[in-house]
């Protein structure tokens, strides 16, 4: 057994305990606790890429090269938001915990990319879910809080349903492992247990009809919590249901797959139909990751390797476009209705110019990593034999257009108002800045040359 | 034998999964939460008898940890909200629009 393999969650762990331990000896000294964590995983990242050719299986826990394609990923979205919450929480009281809890979150997703044992993938799942309510009620404000009772309660019910589903898969197949799954009896139950499974993910990766907690839980919770739910704990929610439904639930696969195609398209078309009307920029970004959502569940929909290969650029590229946005966004403090962006451009150019290009960048328009992703991914559908669905797809992504690009509407085609917000400049905010930088060149890095990653992807998948 | 159990877990997980949308009271709805994760315990053990896998049982040892540590997060968010709002109705979590 070789124990190396885990380095980077080693270092991860490491990072996290110290850094509690320093809470204690020097409680309020966020710069601290930032730049450790911040070096902490920059190191885990770059363990993670020396050794991504080394792989191998660990009994419960399984590392290839595409689990470690997605450490990466939570990696970075961890990174963009610890430098974005530095200059968020500057003025606030919030002590280390915050980032020890973060650090727990980006582990319990590592370790879930992995496992292929039951009670690892549950267990991670609720170390992942227990960080993030604590992420959310840290501030102890009053709308923090409120989102956090809605995000709690939503997420132990959603737990529960996907115990109740391994627990009747666990009965029909009678394996622990996911990929010792023997199917041939009880055919009843392991359809109940799919469908269980299919309500707790449901839930996590907001799918229609359990997706209406998200924009009040987007609304409340302080803005960098919301640009890490938004984004790793999606992608690592898609990591498991890849491990799931198209490994562990292949023999299935007939009965899943309609089922899959319509919750998939009516997310889409629930997601982008409610966000029209919606006046505030947050609340509009929690109904665009329901509709991200609907394009990413194509993927399982057609279930082809090529559609998997899409599905991991679009992640990725969606990881970018959505933290770059809630940078933006950050800059706002908790003033985030379209009013408040009226004529902004005028007040502070280079903002309103970055946060046009992340919603331009969402709405698919090339040459962008959201218009990349979006056409690799639909290709995949189309060349699976699904035309009706890719052009379904597509004219989903029409109506989105109309709001995402009423963002930078407001933003440049509007005289500023006594509502417009005043963004603080200067140094003071320069993190947040450099976050959006390295948003801004990935997402049309991706856009130009995405290739490059799918190649790496291609050779592992 | 295995239909008894079964019945029983499905039983206590539907009781659990309507309390959880009836009750406004946030320590019912994590009582009812509850119920629902020990209808799982039940099938996990279910699967040990009936597979011979004592791999089922330590799962509900580890579902039974969980629980605790669900409850203690849970019991925090919910003194939180009596601090802020002197009530623990749920319907504290929904927003007005905007």
């Amino acid at each position: 057994m070789n124990l190396s393999l885990l380095t980077p969650e080693y270092v991860v762990l490491g990072t996290a305990v110290v850094l509690l331990f320093l809470a204690f000896l020097t409680p309020r000294r966020a710069v601290i606790f930032n730049t450790f964590t911040v070096l902490g995983v920059i190191l885990a990242m770059f363990l993670e890429m020396v050794s991504l050719g080394n792989t191998g299986s660990l009994g419960m826990l399984q590392v290839t090269p595409l689990a470690r394609i997605f450490d990466l990923m939570f990696m970075a979205a961890t990174l963009l938001v610890v430098l974005m919450a530095m200059d968020y929480f500057e003025a606030r009281e919030v002590g280390g915990e915050f980032y020890f809890f973060l650090l727990m979150a980006l582990l319990a997703m590592m370790v879930l990319a992995k496992s292929v044992h039951l009670v690892v993938a549950f267990l991670a799942l609720e170390l992942l879910s227990f960080s993030l309510f604590v992420l959310v009620a840290l501030l102890q404000e009053e709308n923090a809080v409120r989102a956090a009772l809605k995000f709690f309660f939503v997420g132990a019910y959603s737990s529960s349903f996907f115990l109740m589903g391994m627990a009747l898969l666990l009965i029909s197949s009678g394996s622990l492992y996911l990929n010792q799954f023997l199917f041939g009896h009880h055919l009843a139950l392991t359809v109940v247990g799919i469908a269980l499974l299919l309500v707790g993910f449901g839930f996590k990766l907001v799918y229609v009809p359990f997706h209406l907690w998200t924009p009040d839980v987007f609304r409340g919770a302080p803005t960098p919590v919301v640009a890490f739910i938004a984004t790793a704990p999606k992608a690592a929610g898609f990591a498991l249901l890849l491990q799931v439904l198209a490994r562990a639930l292949v023999p299935y696969a007939a009965q899943w797959m309609p089922i899959v195609v319509w919750l998939a398209g009516l997310t889409m078309l629930a997601g982008n139909l409610a966000a029209l009307r919606e006046t505030n920029v947050k609340r509009i970004l929690a109904f665009s990751t329901i509709a991200h959502a609907g394009y990413l569940l194509l993927a399982f929909g057609v279930n082809t390797t090529g559609a998997y290969q899409a599905l991991t650029l679009y992640l990725l590229a969606y990881i970018f476009m959505t933290v770059g946005a809630f940078a933006g966004l950050a800059y706002l403090g908790e003033r985030t209705r379209l009013d408040n962006l009226r004529g902004l451009a005028r007040r502070d150019p280079w903002l309103a110019l970055f946060l046009s290009l992340f919603f331009v960048a969402l709405a698919g328009i090339p040459p962008t990593a959201g218009f990349a992703a979006k056409f690799y991914l639909f290709a995949e559908v189309i060349r699976a034999g699904h035309p009706a669905l890719a052009l379904y797809a597509f004219l989903n992504g029409v109506v989105s257009a109309y709001y995402y690009l009423r963002v930078p509407a407001t933003l440049y085609m509007y005289e500023a108002s006594e509502e417009t917000v005043v963004p603080v400049s200067g140094r003071r905010y320069s993190l947040l800045g450099t976050v959006m930088w390295i948003a801004v060149v990935l997402v049309f890095y991706l856009g130009i040359y995405p290739t490059t990653f799918l190649e790496v992807v291609r050779q592992v998948f | 034998m295995l239909t008894h159990y079964l019945v029983l877990a499905f039983l206590l997980f539907s009781i659990g999964a309507f309390g959880v949308l009836t009750r406004r009271n946030a320590i019912a709805i994590l009582m009812a939460i509850e119920l629902m994760l020990n209808a799982s315990n039940i099938a996990l053990v279910t699967f040990s008898r009936l597979h011979g896998n004592l791999g089922g049982q330590l799962f509900a040892f580890f579902t039974i940890t969980i629980t605790v540590a669900e409850v203690a997060v849970g019991l925090a968010i919910v003194v939180l909200i009596y601090r802020l709002r002197k009530t623990v109705n749920a319907d504290e979590m929904d927003f007005l629009k905007g």
